[in-house]
Parts: structure tokens; C-alpha cells; sequence
């Protein structure tokens, strides 16, 4: 089971679209996946049409409750779904009742080792007990990044509280998003930052009304316009993901 | 594992039009797109090795599935012609299941079937799909109809399945079953899956006359080499020719075994023409052995160039080719039909017609009669072997003790199971070590020839010299082998062992 989580300090910056559309990719060929919505915005959870309610969050976050009984079917045969709760905001609290609480969500996935091939975890913005504890689970973090001038710093802050505070062994790999080519600025700095940081992952994500408009249609853009050029570049940044992982293995 | 999602069939015989108007009635229920036309054929293996390893395979429309069958999780991949091998389908999760099910063996089509599919969907106020719902209709092989409702749900919705469930139950009244959509269709189309092909069980009883358990066993070994034999003919895969010649080598072991069970003069022209079948399989399983064999040796001399090996594996397959065209030739021979026909009417009549002295023996006291004289056998030629013997003793002894392997199997049911389980694990550790002295020799000495072959062609001298090396590496196996036969021998020899058959076989114990 290899488990990636989609991580950015900022919102707004596409993180969830990314997660909604690279599980479903994980998923095309029938391979066991599973996304968890840990966002209490609960996006993802509506992106896929399942209400975003678990029952008796604290009874799974203490292990009294199974995490496979809170899991949903999504309408795409692999691709399974643990839904948001509002009641998330509080995570941190209950999580900092718990022993080890910084390895708690990896402790929940080991149960869902043998079911999954890939988990995604969609993780709330900022920095929080929930998001060291959800990024210690994780193999890789995908990090969006949108082009300004100020992202460069957000990446670095992002760096530091991963390998530095939290002391994660975790690969970070931050990609391009919401990258408009019409605006000059968003060019050089799509081209500053592949240059600068080797860690990029090189397909940028366009920002395309067709993205937002996922809210309204509730299906993954590669289901609603395969064909449009951000789910062509899902797509690449799904081969690209796979490839990476798949060298990190070696 | 992943839970079992839940999934009901519903036979609905001539009465689809019926159900459509029924599910077209439900407004939580609603088409999925247009009918489908689907061409769907079910793949397995001649033996049934994906449904052994828990999975249904199809094809249709350019996509291959691979369905759990305890889980209901299916895996798919896109496939434009139909899978004759796992290296065939791209790398992934399809392809790496079939891969660990198959090995060897060829991906034949079981079941054909054309169906029309009308898809459903049933909705919760989200409009998230809570259960699918297929209505299929068509024919298996161009002949039975089959029209089916497929009731799948959808993890974390089995209240909504179990409604759907409820409320179809009542305004079919038709019988649902949780059952396999894969096995329906087998069985539409006449088919047993699972087991081996044409297997049955042979039970054989202490009391029972020997000359009637030996026509048993022997039926069973016929209809063996029958099933196997049009994919020996047809070459589909190196399996049929094994299993063929297994089913060979027991009829053998059994007609020897069966001295005093069946008439000499019977005896002895089964065991002449029995003896002409194995020998004319040998070159083509010798030469599939070195086809199979092929990867490895690419791997273990040439993993920088590959492409080394392509004289050998060419000239292989061509004297595998040659040898096969031969097999097939005396496979479709009068004298072949002759022994099949000849052979079934004495195992018909053994039973009856046999005067022998032992024919009417109680079945239990000729198995332990037979084994205890082939245990000594192997005890007699393992111990008269030295260090200095030549490798024909040990080839000698590698019959030996499968003679002994075969009758512990075929009657082991008869003894204390246990503890002939344990004469077989023994037997199995003393096999292993022959095996690969013989395997190695074999291989080495075609290795070395197959190189002197090449060497007379313009551009294989990297080629010749990657054979030698091979053959270099397998005399050393040979060699470790045979420095590992004297301890090997000695286990099997020691006293414990010796006192086990002693327990279990010899005349004594038959007191």
C-alpha cells in the first residue's frame, strides 16, 4: 500500500481537485484505492457525491471502531472513499487525548493494508497536530504550488515544518497548479521554480474554469471532459507520480 | 481483505420485457446510457488455474477483467485481442494475477457469450449510485439463452441494496441467488469448472479385488492422456505433453506393479506399447524443458545482451517443432487408436476375465506386497552406489524411487495416511537431489551439443561461448548434486525410515 498525501499550507491553491482527479486515475485500471477526506470542508467527500458524515469519529480515532465500516463505495468500481465529517475541525483534540498521536492515522490505515493499493489522504490547509499526524502515514506528499511570488517561501515553510519540526522522513513533492500561461509572471515563475527545485514534479496543472466547475458536475474532470488539456494534465502528473514513487521503491 | 460486495442474481428466464418495465416504474432507479452489445468470453486455463486462484477472467469490447471471486473487486485493463498469455496483457494489476495463476499454462476461451446489457442505476437523493443493476440477455456459445438481473452494491450501502433487494424480490417473485455470474455461464454452457479436466474421484477400498483398483486407476490415467491429448496435438502449451506423460509414466508404473494382477502375456504387450508412448514423447519434453528453460539462462549469462541467446532459442524451437510434428504423427497413428481402444477394453473387462493369482487379492495386501518389494528395490540400488558410480546407477535409482513416489500415492489411502505421508516426504527430499543431478546432466550435455551445432554457422561465437559457460555452470550443479547424494541416500536409509516401511509395508506388518 503506498500512501500519498495532498498537503499545502495555503487553501485555495487546488489541492482537493488534484486528490479528487489523481485517485480516480489510481483507480481507472482497477486498482484497490482508497481516498480519505480529512478536510472537515469536506470537497473531495462532495466532489463524489457521499455525505460527508462518519459515524462516531472519536470511537475510530481511538480504534473502538473499525475504519473500514465509515468507508464509502464511490460511483467508479476501485475507487473507495472515507468521507469528511465537520466534526474534523476537532481532530486535533482528540487526537492529542490519544497515545503516539502524531502516528495515529498511519496506525488506522494499517488496517487497511491488505485492501488497498493506494491511499490518498486529502489533507486540511495549515499547520496542525492532524496534519503532522496525517503526513507521518504518508510515503509521499503532493505539494500544489501556484505560481507567485510568494510560493517559493510557502514551499520552503512547508519544507521546514515537515523535515525540520515534525521530523518527517517523508518525500516531499510539490507540482504546479492553477498555472495561468495568459499572465507573463506565472511563466517565469513556472519556469524559475523547475529550475530551482529538482524535487518539482515537471506536468504543471492549468487553472481552467473546467477544474471548477468539477463542484458543480460532482464527477472527477477525467469522467466529465477526458479530453480537455487539465485532464490531459492530470493524467501526465499521475505517470509522473507513479514513475516517481516507483523509483523511490528501488 | 477487502469486504464482499454484496451481488444477487435473479434468473428472469423469457421474462425480461417485464423486469425492464418494472425497473423503468422505480424513480429511484434509472438507465445508465443505451443497451449494450456485448461479445463476452470467459478465459481460464485448461485446469482451471484462475478459478483456483480465486478469480473470473472476461474479455469483451477490448477490456480484460480479472474479478475477485471472494471480494467481487474487479481489476481491468484495456486488451484489443483476446490473451493467449499473461505476457500479452500490459503490466498491472490484471496482468500480474494471471502471471501468479497461470505460469506455463495457455489462456484458453471457455465461453463465449453475446449479450445485450441494460445498465441502471439506483440513486440516493445525492445522486450517488447506491446499487447497479444489469439486465442481461443473450446466449452462451450461439445455443442456451440466459437473461439474468446482476444486483451489484456499493460498499457502505448495503441498506439501499438490501431495499432494492426486498422490493425486486416482491414484485418479481423470482428466485435470487448469490452467485457467481461466471459459474452461471459455465454451467449454461455445459461445462464443470474447477478440478481437473475429466477427474474423478478413484476411490479405492482395503477390500476391494486389486484387479478392480487397478482398472480403476487405470481408466482414470487413460482418460487423463485422452483429455490432454488434442493440446498435445495442437501444441498449445508444454502442460498438456507433462500431464500426457505423467498419466503415461503411471499406467507404466501400475502395469509393472501389476504383475500377478493382470495375465503376463496382457501384461507384458501393454508394458511394450505403453514403454513406445513414453518414448516418443521424451524429445519434445526434453526440448520444452530447454524452452522453458530459456529465460533463466538468458538471465544468468546474458543480462547484458540478450540477444545472445536468440540462436539457441531459435534452433530449439525448431527441433521442437520437428520432434512435435513426429508426436503428432504417432499420436494420430492406427497404432496409437489401437492401443487406446485395446487398452480401454481390457480395463473393462480386467475385473471380470482376470484368473491370476493375485487378481482377487484383497487390494491392501497386494498394494503393501508392491510397495514393500519397490521400497527394497530403491534401498538395494541406493546402497550398491559409491562414490565411483557411474551416473547411470543414479539414473536407475531416480526411476526407482518414482516407481515407489507413484504406488505411495495411488494407494497411500489405504495405510495409516499420516505416516505414509511421512515415507513421501522422505521419498520427495531423496527425488529432489536425483532430480537435479539428472536435470543438470541432461541439460549440460544439450547445451554442449546445441553449442557445437551453432558453431558451424557464421557469427555464433558469443553464442557458443554463453552455452559453455552455461553448461560449465550446470556440471557444477550436477557435481554439487551428486557430492549431495550420499548424505540424501543415507537420511532415507536410516534406520527410522527403514523402520517406518518396515511398520507399514513389509510382510510382517501385513500379519
Amino acid at each position: 500500500m503506498k500512501v500519498l498525501a495532498t498537503y499545502s499550507i495555503k487553501g485555495g491553491v487546488g489541492k482537493t481537485a488534484a486528490a479528487t482527479n489523481l485517485a480516480w486515475l489510481a483507480a481507472r485500471d482497477g486498482t484497490p484505492t482508497l481516498i480519505w477526506d480529512l478536510d472537515p470542508q469536506g470537497a473531495a467527500t462532495f466532489n463524489y457525491r457521499i455525505r460527508p458524515r462518519v459515524k462516531g469519529v472519536k470511537s475510530l480515532v481511538r480504534e473502538q471502531r473499525p475504519l473500514e465500516r465509515a468507508i464509502k463505495g464511490t460511483d467508479y468500481p476501485a475507487l473507495d472513499l472515507l468521507p469528511a465529517d465537520f466534526r474534523y475541525r476537532n481532530l486535533d483534540l482528540q487526537l492529542d487525548r490519544v497515545k503516539k498521536s502524531t502516528q495515529r492515522v498511519a496506525r488506522l490505515l494499517r488496517q487497511l493494508e491488505d485492501d488497498y493499493e493506494w491511499v490518498i489522504l486529502d489533507c486540511a490547509p495549515g499547520i496542525s497536530l492532524t496534519s503532522e499526524a496525517t503526513l507521518s502515514a504518508a510515503d509521499a506528499v503532493l505539494v500544489p504550488v501556484v505560481p507567485t511570488t510568494l510560493s517559493t517561501r510557502t514551499l520552503d515553510q512547508l519544507t521546514a515544518f515537515v523535515e525540520d519540526e515534525a521530523g518527517l522522513d517523508v518525500e516531499i513533492l510539490p507540482f504546479l497548479s492553477m498555472v495561468d500561461r495568459r499572465k507573463k509572471l506565472h511563466r517565469e515563475l513556472q519556469h524559475e521554480l523547475l529550475e530551482a527545485d529538482p524535487r518539482m514534479l515537471r506536468t504543471p496543472i492549468p487553472n481552467a474554469s473546467a477544474v471548477e466547475r468539477m463542484g458543480l458536475l460532482r464527477e472527477p474532470l477525467l469522467v466529465t471532459t477526458p479530453r480537455h488539456h487539465a485532464a490531459k494534465a492530470y493524467e501526465a502528473l499521475w505517470e509522473e507520480i507513479r514513475e516517481r514513487m516507483h523509483r523511490s521503491r528501488r | 481483505m477487502a469486504r464482499r460486495m454484496p451481488l444477487v442474481i435473479v434468473d428472469v428466464g423469457g421474462d425480461s420485457d417485464r423486469v425492464t418495465e418494472l425497473l423503468d416504474g422505480y424513480d429511484d432507479v434509472h438507465r445508465d446510457g443505451p443497451d449494450l452489445a456485448v461479445h463476452r468470453v470467459l478465459l481460464d486455463t485448461f485446469d482451471w488455474r484462475i478459478r483456483g486462484a480465486g478469480g473470473a477472467l472476461s474479455w469483451s469490447d477490448g477490456t480484460l477483467s480479472w474479478r475477485d471471486r471472494a471480494t467481487g473487486h474487479i481489476y481491468a485493463v484495456p486488451q484489443d485481442d483476446l490473451p493467449r498469455w499473461p505476457a500479452d496483457v500490459v503490466t498491472g494489476a490484471v496482468h500480474d494475477r494471471l502471471a501468479d495463476a497461470c505460469d506455463v499454462r495457455i489462456l484458453l476461451s471457455r465461453v463465449e457469450i453475446d449479450l445485450a446489457v441494460r445498465r441502471y442505476r439506483m440513486l440516493d437523493d445525492l445522486d450517488k449510485t447506491v446499487a447497479w443493476i444489469d439486465l442481461e440477455r443473450g446466449s452462451v456459445d450461439g445455443g442456451t439463452p440466459v437473461a439474468s438481473l446482476v444486483v451489484r452494491g456499493v460498499r457502505g450501502y448495503d441498506a439501499e441494496h438490501a431495499r432494492l433487494l426486498r422490493r425486486l424480490t416482491e414484485d418479481l417473485d423470482a428466485p435470487m441467488v448469490d452467485a457467481d455470474p461466471a459459474e452461471i455461464l459455465y454451467v449454461a454452457a455445459g461445462l464443470e469448472p474447477g478440478g481437473y479436466p475429466g477427474d474423478h474421484d478413484v476411490s479405492l477400498t482395503p477390500t476391494m479385488a486389486a484387479n478392480e483398483a487397478v482398472a480403476r486407476t487405470c481408466r482414470q490415467l487413460l482418460h487423463t492422456m485422452r483429455v490432454n491429448e488434442a493440446g498435445v496435438i495442437a501444441d498449445l502449451d508444454t502442460e498438456f505433453l507433462h500431464d500426457f506423460r505423467v498419466a503415461v509414466r503411471r499406467t507404466r508404473s501400475m502395469l509393472s506393479a501389476s504383475k500377478c494382477v493382470l495375465p503376463d502375456p496382457v501384461r507384458d504387450d501393454f508394458r511394450r506399447r505403453f514403454k513406445w508412448m513414453g518414448d516418443i514423447t521424451t524429445p519434445v519434453r526434453d526440448l520444452d524443458v530447454f524452452i522453458l528453460a530459456i529465460p533463466d539462462y538468458a538471465r544468468a549469462v546474458a543480462r547484458g545482451n540478450p540477444e545472445v541467446l536468440v540462436p539457441l532459442a531459435d534452433m530449439v524451437a525448431a527441433d521442437q517443432q520437428e520432434a512435435h510434428a513426429a508426436l503428432s504423427e504417432a499420436l494420430l497413428s492406427q497404432d496409437y487408436a489401437d492401443l487406446v481402444r485395446d487398452w480401454s477394453e481390457i480395463l473393462e473387462t480386467v475385473p471380470t476375465d482376470a484368473e491370476t493369482i493375485e487378481a482377487r487379492d484383497p487390494l491392501v495386501e497386494v498394494a503393501r506386497r508392491r510397495i514393500w518389494t519397490s521400497y527394497r528395490v530403491v534401498r538395494r540400488d541406493g546402497r550398491a552406489i559409491d562414490a565411483g558410480s557411474p551416473s547411470e546407477m543414479l539414473h536407475r535409482l531416480r526411476k526407482d524411487a518414482k516407481e515407489l513416489r507413484y504406488l505411495l500415492e495411488a494407494f497411500g489411502t489405504l495405510f495409516d495416511t499420516a505416516r505414509t505421508q511421512m515415507a513421501v516426504r522422505e521419498l520427495k527430499m531423496l527425488q529432489d537431489n536425483l532430480g537435479a543431478f539428472q536435470d543438470a546432466e541432461v541439460q549440460s550435455q544439450g547445451l554442449r551439443e546445441f553449442a557445437i551445432r551453432i558453431a558451424r554457422r557464421p557469427g555464433g561465437a558469443y553464442t557458443v561461448l554463453a552455452l559453455r559457460i552455461l553448461a560449465g555452470h550446470l556440471e557444477q550443479v550436477q557435481h554439487d548434486a551428486r557430492a549431495r547424494f550420499a548424505k540424501r541416500f543415507a537420511r532415507f536409509d536410516r534406520s527410522d525410515n527403514r523402520a517406518l516401511y518396515k511398520g507399514l509395508f513389509s510382510p510382517q506388518a501385513a500379519r
